[in-house]
């Protein structure tokens, strides 16, 4: 299932990320976030054509500095493009041709308010991006959010277990169903209604075992030290 | 010496509920002993456990639950160990109670090291938890429970999940606890997987709570008379199920298994029988046509499995079957599938009040299903999908945290389609000692291999 | 800091699978056609599901906000940090109406106008992004239109499916 497959690959990457040492210069979490930021702000804040084409250029070098991935920037030009349409056609027809360049202005500065943000996440470690997270989270926000995400593949399996033993005793869910408005209370009652009762029991399940181990017990809670090297087998048995 | 722990006269009711859930138990643990409370599936272990653990919400409780001093520690390990595990490495999950009490990371690497060390793991802390066995998750679930060092350690049917490896291995840890003095106590079906381990044992029945000295066997398979498998010249010759060379699994060059090769007839009993992970399900799964084999060919009822060309003849049963339940009345959730066929309301009736007949729980025809038991729930279900009399009837464990009466009544219904319908039944299990008289095949997964033997 | 101390951990992470499959099918039903609008009808049906399953005043804020957090931790869409308001704002208006008309669960034209309600916070989004950069105030008003137009429609269609949900888990006690 692609979705699942999907999903877990950006996972175990946030994971096999966050077991790796760091290798060379990487800008500082909390610095490069201010620099997303002041260069999200500046794109607002810049009209002429000359200072967009210049913040463009620092935008090029932050890319490089994050040794982000090609792939981003044809994610980033595919926005573009859609958003350039929209927003040209809108001119076109509000201002007629004077009205297309103000309009390509407009569009790329919307570009480069977006830009700098996709950079940040994908040039940013996970574990790091978790941590900055965790400060404006509470300890339990934190935990529920980890959990969600932990036992998303769980939960998966869970939905797909029950839609395909409910197809095989003959529900009408499958995909070509869904725009055939008779099979709709299928979707509700076969599929959606269950695994809604599933996902509840499973959060019961998930609280009652964090509890049994003390959460919520302090409300500061510790965190188990990440540094690699320090915890190898030093007995056996 | 004053018992670790005393229970008196302890009754409960869940909140909104009438009745008790455990009624008037009377029971001491000693420090360093093993014991095992048995009983019938809502028989109220599980509530007595959570009630140890002072975690049960405030409903209608008496009677008094006595330890021999206020720090006397409990720790719990639930039945399901896969919604217990939250981290990714061993290290971070052991240390989950740690994090919790606040404890200072310096200290945490040592107290984790030892407790991984007295259930067996030694492993590096960075090891993946999903790199385990499901023994080896028990034990990693132990250790993360043992580092809170519980003087009564309480297990919520720990053989319910395991196979013989994972219980063999436990059954050591446990010795080992109990010899260093720990109080240990199981909440278990199947007491006798533990015999030689158990100092005491009771069961809670009702409003009994007895007390047995010796573990009786279960008398699983034996329905009234003995039943036998099926000869060969008593079974149709049909073929309905071949499969030639097969491989399954995610990875081409990481099978579960490979060069499966057997074929099955109309109304075989068929157990599949493997460790936990080794393909028992995907085996089913590859059955329906929901996913399709690495290699080699699969043919079910002379096609390849697909969900259109098996609708109707083929069903499919979940671990874990209430999952699937949705309507208001048994009677609409047991005729959903013949509703689907456009089969008359009083043909779908009158059909299923005779199958809910045959599972022995007609009388609960207008009930909801999701107020009943989960015995009660497990034959609802199996008679959802055996009302359409399909060819193949496939079980995931179908006899997963049954007590003794559903157990049988489960398989009775299996013995009954198979011999009447002729229905082909097909069900999986990860425990090793049971294989009933009445199977025709048995299918064992080890090795990443597939047996078959009749 | 944001925290959320009157929930019990079950309900909290019930929000946090809600949040987390608002991610989640965001990532998977993701139309590289340029539709204006298409994920408000998952996130508006999760959002309107946590707070019909959970009766916490703050539910849909709640899932708001992790499903937000998730999406910048995930790196999904554009942006960057900001992506936390594009689930927070509509949380919020289901939290609101919730507030002024608790009743509203029950009705899909209640639910319908609520959706419509959250699924146009998008149009004020666009409206105060577009100011900073200067357009011209009737390209604005256009241009938030072509979006929230789309979000809207979606998010109308994906609220129907919760009133019978709703009903379904209120006669099996679950809620």
């Amino acid at each position: 299932m692609p979705l699942q497959s999907d999903m877990v690959h950006s996972l175990k990457q946030s994971q096999a990320e966050s077991h790796q040492a760091d290798r060379g210069f990487r800008i500082p979490v909390g610095i490069n976030l201010i620099l997303s930021l002041t260069l999200a702000g500046s794109a607002i804040a810049l009209r002429s054509p000359y200072g967009l084409a210049g913040l463009a250029g620092v935008n090029f070098i932050y890319f490089f500095l994050n040794r982000s991935s090609w792939l981003l920037l044809w994610k980033a030009a595919r926005v573009f493009f859609w958003q350039s349409l929209v927003l040209l056609l809108l001119h076109y027809l509000r201002f007629s041709v004077d009205g297309l360049v103000p309009g390509l202005r407009v569009s790329c500065q919307l570009f480069l308010a977006f830009l700098p943000g996709m950079i940040f996440l994908q040039g940013t470690n996970r574990s790091q991006l978790v941590r900055v997270t965790n400060r404006f989270l509470s300890a339990r926000s934190a935990f529920v959010l980890g959990a969600s995400l932990h036992f998303l593949p769980l939960m998966i399996t869970e939905v797909k277990e029950i839609y395909q033993v409910q197809v095989l005793r003959g529900s009408r869910i499958h995909p070509c169903d869904i725009f055939k408005p008779w099979c709709w209370p299928d979707w509700v009652s076969c599929l959606i209604v269950p695994c809604t009762v599933q996902a509840l029991a499973l959060a019961g399940e998930i609280a009652q075992a964090a509890k049994i181990r003390d959460f919520g017990l302090c409300a500061q809670r510790t965190c188990w030290p990440e540094t690699e090297n320090h915890f190898k087998s030093k007995r056996k048995l | 010496m004053a018992p670790l722990l005393d229970i008196k006269d302890f009754s409960y009711a869940w909140p909104g509920e009438t009745d008790w859930t455990c009624q008037r138990v009377n029971l001491e643990v000693n420090a360093g002993e093993c014991c095992c409370l048995t009983g019938s599936t809502g028989s109220g272990k599980s509530t007595l456990a959570l009630a140890l653990k002072d975690m049960l919400p405030s409903g209608r409780r008496e009677g008094k639950i006595l330890f021999s001093s206020p720090t006397v520690k409990v720790g719990l390990v639930l039945q399901n160990p896969e919604t217990q595990l939250f981290a990714t490495t061993v290290g971070e999950e052991v240390a989950f109670a740690l994090e919790n009490q606040g404890v200072s990371p310096e200290l945490m690497p040592e107290i984790v090291r030892d407790s991984l060390l007295s259930v067996g793991l030694d492993k590096d802390f960075n090891t993946p938890v999903a790199t385990f066995s499901m023994g080896q998750k028990y034990r990693v679930l132990l250790a993360s429970v043992l580092v809170m060092q519980p003087d009564l350690l309480i297990l919520d049917e720990p053989a319910a999940q395991l196979d013989s490896s994972g219980l063999a291995e436990l059954r050591v840890v446990l010795a080992s606890l109990v010899k260093q003095g720990t109080a240990v106590l199981l909440c278990e079906h199947r007491p006798q997987v533990f015999s030689g381990l158990i100092n005491r044992q009771w069961t809670m029945s009702g409003e009994k709570l007895s007390q047995y000295c010796s573990l009786g066997m279960s008398s699983f398979g034996q329905v009234d008379s003995p039943v036998q498998g099926h000869s060969e010249n008593s079974l149709d010759s049909e073929e309905v199920v071949r499969v030639e060379g097969a491989s399954a699994g995610t990875l081409v060059d990481q099978p579960l298994w490979c060069d499966a090769s057997f074929a099955l007839k109309a109304g075989q009993r068929v157990l599949i029988q493997g460790a936990n992970g080794s393909g028992k399900s995907t085996l089913l799964r590859l059955l329906t046509g929901l996913i399709k084999p690495l290699k080699g060919q699969i043919t079910v009822l002379g096609q390849q499995p697909s969900r259109k060309q098996l609708s109707g003849h083929l069903s499919f049963m979940l671990q874990n079957p209430q999952r699937q339940l949705f309507e208001e009345r048994v009677v609409d959730e047991v005729s959903f599938s013949l509703r689907r066929k456009g089969i008359s309301k009083s043909e779908r009736e009158a059909r299923s009040i005779s199958v809910l007949h045959q599972c022995g729980i007609a009388d609960l025809a207008e009930r909801s299903p999701h107020k009943l038991s989960y015995g009660q729930k497990h034959l609802v279900t199996l008679a959802s999908v055996i009302v359409g009399n399909p060819r193949i009837l496939l079980l995931d464990d179908p006899f997963a945290g049954l007590d003794e009466r559903f157990r049988q009544a489960v398989w009775k219904t299996m013995l009954n389609w198979s011999d009447e319908i002729k229905t082909t039944v097909i069900w999986t299990s990860h425990h090793d000692d049971e294989v009933p008289a009445a199977v025709d095949v048995l299918l064992t997964i080890e090795g990443g291999k597939i047996a078959s033997s009749k | 800091m944001i925290s959320m101390r009157k929930l019990s951990l079950r309900d909290s992470l019930f929000l946090g699978f809600c949040a987390v499959f608002i991610v989640v099918f965001r990532m998977a039903f993701r139309w590289h056609l340029g539709i204006s609008g298409h994920s408000m009808f998952y996130t508006i049906a999760l959002l309107l599901l946590a707070r019909g399953c959970v009766s916490s005043r703050w539910s849909a804020t709640y899932t708001g906000i992790l499903s937000g957090t998730m999406a910048l931790l995930l790196g999904l869409g554009k942006g960057g940090p900001l992506i936390i308001a594009k689930f927070v704002f509509p949380a919020l208006a289901i939290d609101f109406a919730a507030f002024v008309w608790p009743l509203y669960f029950g009705s899909f034209l209640g639910i319908a106008l609520v959706a419509a309600l959250a699924s146009a916070t998008k149009f004020f989004n666009t409206v105060i992004m577009d100011l900073l950069v200067g357009m011209d105030k009737l390209l604005i008003l256009q241009h938030a239109l072509v979006e929230a137009a789309g979000a809207v429609f979606f998010g109308v269609a994906g609220s129907l499916l919760i009133p019978p949900v709703l009903r379904k888990l209120k006669s099996r006690g679950v809620i």
